[in-house]
């Protein structure tokens, strides 16, 4: 009889502490996007998602940018009890702390610095004047407290406490002011970043420090071209190796020089070294070409080896060992795909934009997820498609043996999205999002004019979206509840909730009603 | 015209024709002859040397069939070539050619692509020539240019950073308001990511919108078009320059001034150069032109005039009387304001002498001197600040005919030249007709120019191999790219096509004159006028049957 008693009691336990957290842009160092705790959301009920609330927040956008992706804490001890929290950061440098039961700011926090000696130049969407990392949250300590790393707008990195934003530190210099640092990662004690378009006269590389060093010494590896500016930041594997694409720049191996590839770099003996990297064999092209590689890797571990898939604006997917990422020539993938999107070759409406995605099914298959823009590319093959795609979509792929090797084999193309943003997956539902934003850089008679007031004008607005991660069929979308674009920001999913936050500054949390 | 069109004109025409000044090599090919100075000298590339088109840098890229229909043996110009834009349709690397049915194409060279054509309407009241005759040929008869430099000893083109120049030093974090850390050196062009601080100008820098510059073009109305690089679109209403069907060469813009010759008496428009003020600023720009006429001897050869010493430009004279009291110059060289187009200087040589090429512009050890080639296929060196002397008649040197010249042969198209990196000044001829044993039909003649004794002459360095009817050849980083044309110059303009042969690109050790490689038989229709151009590691061929060639370094796209 004991042996009853004691199963029920560990399954009693599992149950109750079945919460899951959504603690870093893309769920983790890995960007895997994949939540994997998800017990409420199925493929059965997300048609009946609906707004459970939505906060206007007290944020001023800085050029097009404005909220980051929400990071969500099942547990935070606060003074009224445990709570289930979001925390979101928005560009003009604030911090807002949410009960997302109750859809109300438990907290939040605004940071203040000199105005810095040098910014971007105003109306440029590249280089906005404020706080650009999404935050991360920490391991918890003995008492079950978690920290969460801020970088403010002046490059300065706060620990604050998640029950009341206190700093539980002094602040201390990470990055450059206004330097547009992309979102933090942390591993093994190192919290990383990258930097790119060389905001404010920000050198475009990757940072690092041990958050316990007093010290505070900050590593940097440059790849001497490019700019890092996958959305999410650096990816990291199982060794501590930070991978990040350099966007569009120079190869040169006599020289360093990294340019349009991904570097893989980690902490060693107290400096911040580069310890592979791949170059696609047309890297001049897409350099010619403004196809930057500019997507934050996912990594995965598959049949005992550790790989990664990245892409780029040129619009195929790699697939990556991290053990000898490009072979020994540094340029050849394990694989490649077709080009899926961008048959025009643009460079500012079409191609892969943000970061991947991955998870496994429960018979074991692992899939790869990315979204693109733009149509799609009239070559490209795939088994399962969902109408005709024009403005974006999200494709999956499965990780499959051939020859003995792995390979990218596509399954599904979803839907229609206007400019589909990075997905995420949870208990078999895909949630991507057409980010509703107007893209567009260059004109007929003006040229080359990016410019954010123009660009937000002719914004519409994002849409949900839930699909099948075996079809990718769409089970739900949010039509016109949302009414703001999102420029680079990112959806978390956990305890049954989907948040998304947009232009004007709205917390979106979707969900079922009574659950 | 809504104000806002208007508006946006003069902005372009502002910012946008000086935005892109080129004209002293490197990657761009702006006008005829590469440059205002008519060099046909790329100086620096940096796929594409002597050294590595053995080694296979050099191929065959892609062909572009052109719907032109030729005017009798117009067809296609020489084109103008450029690097990076950014336009709404992406980044391209763009050329532009025009054809003599008054057509202009922009090609993505990189791919071999139509990125516009550009049809220009017949706008003038006078009839247009529909038939036209060799002499007079109706018709776009005149190259496409981009905006060059006029002074070719301007400020230098800073040079790109060496690969991995300039690393940000890695280490500690700059502390709060401390000066920025260096850039991360970064020669990419363009790159949302790939933005640096220290990116340079061909980047999309933080400086703000890139507006599109201007591709210029003469129809054969005799009206200049300002087409937007990025469409093909006039910024602004064809402005009348020239007579309508006038036979129009060299079309340069340097300064916001566009400068073209008109010869052979074509549609009544009287031999001469010509120069319209472009500036935003004047609002009537027909009002601003300024012209100097030869009389009755035409301005000779494909480039027609050539940008020199500052403030002056140089053209050469061919069979006419020399006159100047009654406006004749037949059989001259001369020196014109760049602004006025007031004649300064001139040359007339003593004896029988009839130009055949227009000067090219050059400097050695210091002086700024000019080559030109006559008739009888002898090359004159001149001083640029006194191309005849005091008396006029005084040439620096001349050389015995580099060989005997029949009728309808000699020296033709144009003269190039280029310094190799020992300093030696070459002087390169195309010559059609026997030149050597080996070059029986046609071929180049390479000559160095040498100093002894405070007095200048030509030394010949090398003759090439056979070559027919060679278009004025183009140099790139020490290689000499030289085109059989294939035409044959011995018949009728009727029997033209059916009796020419297919043209054939070579590359020649700028040294030895030394065969590197050739297109073999990959050109299937002769050239004429057009002929050869290069720029961003490629080299382009145009011929008659209205095909584009290109040849080069390939950009491996997959």
């Amino acid at each position: 009889m004991r042996r009853p008693i004691l199963l029920f009691g560990i399954t009693l336990c599992s149950v109750l502490a079945w919460g899951a957290d959504w603690l870093t842009d893309g769920n983790g160092p890995t960007r895997n996007g994949w939540q994997k705790d998800e017990k409420i959301l199925s493929k059965t009920n997300v048609k009946d998602l609906k707004v459970l609330w939505k906060l206007k927040l007290p944020n001023e956008p800085r050029e097009m940018h404005s909220l980051f992706a929400p990071l969500i804490v099942e547990k935070v001890n606060t003074s009224a009890g445990p709570k289930e929290m979001a925390f979101v950061a928005g560009a003009s440098d604030n911090i807002f702390a949410i009960d997302v039961k109750e859809g109300k700011v438990v907290w939040q926090k605004h940071f203040e610095y000199p105005e810095p000696a040098r910014r971007g130049r105003a109306t440029d969407p590249l280089c906005p004047a404020g706080l650009t990392a999404t935050p991360i949250v920490g391991p918890p300590d003995g008492s079950g407290n978690r920290p969460m790393y801020v970088m403010s707008g002046d490059g300065k990195l706060h620990t604050l406490a998640l029950s009341n934003g206190e700093e539980l530190a002094q602040p201390y210099q990470f990055s450059h002011p206004y330097g547009k640092s992309y979102s933090l990662n942390l591993w093994d004690g190192v919290l990383f970043t990258t930097t790119a378009q060389g905001c404010a006269g920000n050198p475009n590389q990757i940072w690092a420090v041990r958050v316990n060093d007093p010290q505070h010494k900050v590593m940097v590896f440059n790849p001497k071209s490019g700019g890092l500016w996958g959305r999410s930041g650096a990816a990291i594997d199982s060794n501590g190796v930070a991978w990040a694409p350099t966007g569009d720049g120079r190869y040169d191996a006599a020289t360093q020089t990294y340019g349009n590839g991904l570097i893989g770099a980690k902490v060693v003996d107290g400096e911040l070294k580069l310890q592979d990297y791949f170059e696609p064999r047309n890297w001049a092209w897409l350099q010619s070409r403004d196809l930057d590689m500019q997507v934050t890797p996912s990594i995965f571990k598959w049949k005992g080896r550790e790989l990664m898939v990245v892409g780029s604006k040129e619009c195929r997917m790699y697939l990556l060992d991290v053990t000898n990422a490009g072979g020994d020539d540094h340029q050849t993938p394990l694989d490649r795909t077709p080009l899926m999107c961008n048959e025009e070759v643009n460079f500012m409406s079409a191609g892969i934009w943000g970061s991947m995605a991955t998870w496994e099914d429960a018979q074991g298959t692992r899939w790869v997820l990315t979204p693109f823009w733009g149509p799609v590319h009239p070559d490209f093959k795939v088994p399962i498609t969902n109408g005709p795609v024009i403005h974006g979509a999200v494709v999956a792929l499965k990780v499959e043996e051939k020859n003995g090797k792995p390979v990218l084999t596509p399954a599904w193309i979803s839907r229609n999205m206007d400019q589909a943003e990075p997905p995420v997956i949870a208990n078999g539902v895909i949630f991507a999002y057409g980010s509703g934003e107007n893209t567009d850089q260059a004109y007929a008679s003006r040229g080359l004019m990016d410019n954010s007031p123009e660009r937000i004008h002719d914004s519409t607005h994002a849409v949900l979206y839930a699909l099948d991660a075996m079809t990718g069929k769409e089970l739900f979308n949010s039509g016109k509840q949302i009414t703001s674009f999102v420029h680079f920001g990112a959806l978390s999913v956990a305890n049954g909730r989907v948040y998304l936050g947009t232009f004007d500054s709205t917390l979106y949390s979707f969900g079922l009603p009574g659950k | 015209m809504s104000e806002k069109f208007l508006s946006t004109a003069v902005l372009i025409l502002m910012c946008g024709g000086p935005a892109l000044a080129q004209g002293r090599g490197g990657g761009a090919w702006a006008t005829i002859g590469g440059d205002t100075q008519r060099t046909g000298w790329v100086r620096a590339d940096p796929q594409i040397s002597k050294d590595n088109i053995g080694k296979g840098v050099v191929q065959f890229l892609w062909k572009v069939k052109l719907e032109n229909t030729p005017r009798q043996l117009e067809s296609l110009t020489q084109p103008a070539v450029i690097g990076r834009i950014i336009s709404y349709r992406g980044f391209k690397d763009v050329m532009f050619v025009s054809g003599a049915s008054d057509r202009v194409w922009s090609i993505d060279h990189p791919i071999g692509k139509v990125f516009w054509e550009a049809k220009l309407p017949y706008a003038a009241t006078y009839p247009q020539q529909m038939g036209g005759t060799p002499a007079c040929p109706g018709g776009l008869t005149s190259n496409v240019a981009v905006a060059g430099a006029g002074n070719p000893f301007g400020p230098p083109t800073p040079p790109a950073p060496p690969a991995g120049a300039t690393p940000p030093a890695p280490g500690a974090a700059p502390a709060p308001g401390a000066t920025p850390p260096p850039a991360a050196a970064d020669a990419g062009r363009g790159g949302r990511g790939g933005r640096g601080p220290g990116d340079p100008a061909g980047g999309r820098g933080p400086g703000g919108p890139r507006l599109p510059a201007a591709v210029y073009a003469l129809s054969s109305d005799g009206l200049i078009h300002t087409l937007n690089q990025h469409t093909g679109d006039d910024f602004a209403p064809g402005f009348k320059f020239i007579r309508p069907n006038a036979l129009a060469r060299g079309l340069a813009v340097v300064d916001n001034i566009a400068y073209v010759a008109t010869t052979g008496n074509c549609g009544g428009a009287p031999n001469g150069i010509w120069a319209m003020d472009l500036n935003p600023t004047v609002s009537v720009k027909e009002l601003s032109t300024v012209k100097w006429l030869s009389g009755n001897a035409g301005i000779e050869g494909a480039a027609a005039f050539t940008f020199g010493a500052p403030g002056t430009i140089y053209a050469a004279t061919g069979n006419g009387p020399h006159d100047p009291a009654n406006g004749e110059f037949g059989k001259a060289v001369v020196a014109l304001d760049q602004k006025t187009l007031k004649l300064k200087e001139w040359f007339t040589p003593a004896g029988e002498a009839t130009f055949r090429t227009a000067p090219v512009f050059f400097n050695f050890k210091e002086k700024d001197y000019l080559a030109v080639a006559d008739a009888q296929g002898r090359i004159y060196i001149l001083d640029a600040a006194a191309p005849g002397g005091s008396d006029h008649k005084t040439p620096l040197f001349v050389s015995q005919p580099i060989a005997p010249v029949t009728a309808g042969k000699g020296i033709h198209q144009a003269l190039s030249t280029w310094q190799d990196s020992d300093g030696t000044r070459w002087i390169l001829a195309p010559f059609a007709g026997a030149l050597s044993a080996e070059a029986k039909t046609g071929g180049i003649a390479a000559f160095k120019l040498v100093e002894e004794g405070g007095k200048l002459s030509l030394q010949h360095g090398w003759t090439s191999r056979d070559l027919t009817a060679p278009a004025a050849p183009v140099i790139v980083n020490g290689a000499i790219f030289a085109l059989s044309t294939g035409e044959n110059t011995a018949v009728g303009v009727e029997q033209r096509a059916a009796r020419s042969t297919p043209a054939v690109l070579y590359a020649l050790d700028g040294a030895t004159g030394k065969e590197i490689w050739s297109s073999g038989r990959t050109i299937a229709g002769f050239s004429h006028s057009g002929g050869l151009a290069a720029g961003q590691s490629k080299v382009f061929v145009t011929t008659y049957d209205g095909n584009l060639y290109a040849f080069g370094y390939l950009l491996n796209r997959d």
